[in-house]
């Protein structure tokens, strides 16, 4: 019965994504016809062969622009809302969301480094500012880890701590490097930490796909764990659960998920804090469906948000954690009131 | 087609056609590699393909004369339309605001970033950029194969090489000498005035007076005040940068440039630098529109021939 019901959510939630997705590829700041679009995207299966009847330019914009975007924000969207949805769960603490263990701070730290100093440098296919966030994101959590653990074991509180601590060091580390660079370069820089998905290509979907499969797929497996772990770490202990081995996994595994996505669109708030919070008050807390839902919901989240972003005020983009937050905010509280009231009815 | 493309490559088109290039001023490099390439004619029309190196490094060949522009920089629009060639405009940013003809253009967005599909859907043959914005650029150069052409100049030898640039790509080479002359002449008519002041009045320029920014050295701000027969306070530190108030009270200015007419009374009654010699003596300036002292393009000399007014009434007294 109950998996059964979940079953129903998952296909609900996937169907909603789709229907995102198509939409978010029809809308943008050139209106493509939808006949059309729909003929440039089948002249892209392998085996079509269709006459071109399209402007060029069109083809480009869905195709070269508008597409990867799309797809891109699906997958940063799933990455940060399962990693949000995991360390919630490990951390027991409602305010945990991918980027508590600094990961954002030291992607923002390498990000600022790459656009003020490596401007000019053209790295093939990635570029600097990808690979440089990257590397500062997971950087920074090696850093937290090794300050909270003491011989093999590391405690939540002392994660948190110092993860809260190395964040706002790298924060004033982005303060003076903004400081010290040229203006036109602080801008892209505070752009950048603001996160978007505007730099997507087809080469970034390409990196970010098999990595985002292998990621979620490896923190979907421990949905049971994590189960267990909401009785505490004792009781876990007591079920079967290595609690320090599956703290150890979720943080790896989250912390390379979202260091993945960072280092594509910067840091994009909001999406993995409330969207598990979200799927939580309307699935239940059971982490196996919850995290699997997360993906799908956070990805439809983002991917709609990004193209209000992209298109709600002409040509003039605006940030996307930023409609996010504004829309997705008191929608988010309406339904934490819901439950609030409903449950103290019951 | 138009293209960057690498140095080597574009060689090698060269060599295909007979190109005429010595028309091409400035910085425009003639890399003719044919040896036996006859004495160029001096006539001031671009022959198209051209080939120009520009303030980015790149050597930009532009295939034939641009019909589509997308200028991404404000800059690069008010030169476009002083050259005559603002109806080629396609598409400009939101802080494109001179002239006011840019209303008709369609904008692309902001730099932060600019709508690539709007971008792409006007069909440019030619991208105006400044410098920085190095996403943008790669993204416009290599995924979507659009020709650019980047202008940043520091001081105003540079600006004049740009303007010749702009004026060979875009083939108003006439126009483009005539802007520089004219330029040149406004400059000397006030920098021989200038140079007569007995006193070099000591400036600071406040661009944010909390936290106190200023224009230091290597900025257009920091020439202009020397043309103009001031002392830039501002001038030890690089670019655009902090300043210290201990250390704005210690230079003690005689005047106060404000980047606009309405915070000069707010400079005049703010707390903590009640002490300094142009307080005192009521010597603090707003220009009507910051642009003219800090936009590279003609209206600089508007801008300078101010700033020489405002630091050296008595030069300019009929």
């Amino acid at each position: 019965m109950r998996a059964h019901r979940g079953r129903v959510v998952l296909v609900i939630a996937a169907l909603v994504l789709l229907a995102t997705l198509l939409l978010a590829a029809g809308i943008g700041a050139v209106r493509i016809p939808v006949g059309e679009g729909l003929r440039i995207l089948l002249s892209h299966l392998p085996g079509a062969h269709l006459a071109r009847t399209w402007p060029e330019p069109h083809e480009t914009i869905l195709w070269q622009i508008r597409l990867p975007r799309v797809v891109l924000g699906a997958l940063v969207g799933m990455a940060l809302s399962v990693a949000g949805g995991a360390y919630q769960g490990l951390f027991k603490n409602p305010l945990a969301d991918p980027y508590v263990l600094g990961v954002s701070g030291g992607a923002a730290v390498g990000g600022a480094l790459a656009i003020a100093f490596l401007d000019r440098m053209h790295l093939k296919t990635l570029g600097p500012v990808p690979l440089l966030a990257f590397a500062g994101g997971l950087l920074a959590v090696t850093v937290v880890y090794r300050l909270a653990s003491v011989g093999r074991r590391v405690t939540v509180v002392a994660l948190l701590l110092a993860g809260v601590a190395v964040g706002s060091l790298m924060i004033s580390l982005v303060s003076l490097i903004l400081v010290i660079t040229r203006p036109l370069e602080r801008d892209i820089i505070i752009f950048w930490l603001m996160g978007g998905l505007s730099g997507a290509n087809w080469t970034k979907v390409g990196w970010m796909l098999p990595y985002l499969a292998a990621g979620l797929a490896a923190l979907l497996c421990y949905g049971r764990e994590l189960n267990a772990l909401l009785m505490g770490e004792e009781t876990a202990a007591h079920l079967g659960v290595d609690v320090e081995r599956l703290k150890r996994m979720i943080l790896i595994v989250g912390s390379l998920l979202t260091a993945g996505a960072v280092a594509f669109s910067g840091a994009i708030g909001f999406v993995g804090l409330i969207v598990p919070h979200m799927v939580r008050l309307l699935v239940g807390p059971d982490h196996r469906l919850m995290l699997p839902v997360s993906a799908l919901v956070g990805a439809t989240v983002l991917v709609a948000a990004d193209t209000a972003a992209r298109s709600a005020f002409g040509a003039t983009e605006v940030p996307v954690g930023l409609v996010m937050a504004l829309a997705g905010g008191p929608f988010f509280l309406w339904l934490l009131r819901l439950k609030l009231k409903a449950a103290a009815g019951a | 087609m138009i293209g960057i493309r690498k140095v080597r490559a574009m060689a090698l088109a060269l060599v295909l056609t007979v190109s005429v290039l010595a028309g091409c001023t400035g910085s425009a490099t003639q890399t003719t590699p044919t040896p036996a390439s006859t004495p160029a004619p001096t006539a001031k029309v671009t022959t198209y393909p051209v080939t120009l190196k520009d303030d980015a490094g790149n050597s930009v060949t532009i295939a034939q004369e641009p019909k589509h522009i997308v200028s991404l920089a404000p800059s690069n629009t008010e030169l476009l339309f002083a050259l005559g060639k603002g109806p080629l405009l396609v598409g400009r940013t939101d802080f494109c605001d001179y002239p006011a003809d840019v209303k008709n253009v369609p904008s692309v967005g902001s730099l932060f970033p600019p709508s690539y599909e709007k971008i792409v859907a006007a069909k440019p043959d030619l991208i105006l950029m400044m410098g920085g914005s190095a996403d943008v650029k790669k993204k416009l150069a290599d995924e979507y194969k659009l020709p650019i052409l980047t202008l940043e100049p520091k001081n105003f030898d540079e600006l004049y090489n740009d303007i010749k640039l702009l004026g060979a790509a875009v083939n108003a080479q006439p126009q483009a000498d005539k802007i520089v002359a004219d330029m040149q002449a406004a400059v000397k008519e006030i920098t021989d005035k200038t140079a007569k002041a007995t006193a070099k009045p000591a400036a600071f320029y406040v661009a944010s007076d909390d936290p106190i920014f200023t224009a230091g050295s290597g900025t257009f701000i920091d020439a202009l005040i020397t043309m103009a027969g001031g002392t830039n306070v501002g001038g030890d530190v690089k670019g655009w940068a902090q300043y210290n108030l201990e250390q704005l009270v210690a230079k003690n200015p005689a005047i106060l440039i404000a980047d606009n007419a309405t915070s000069v009374d707010q400079l005049k009654a703010k707390k903590g630098w009640d002490g300094l010699q142009a307080i005192k003596t009521g010597k603090v300036y707003g220009i009507s529109d910051w642009n003219l002292m800090t936009r590279p393009g003609p209206r600089l000399t508007q801008g300078l021939k101010w700033l020489a007014e405002t630091i050296h009434p008595e030069l300019f007294s009929k």
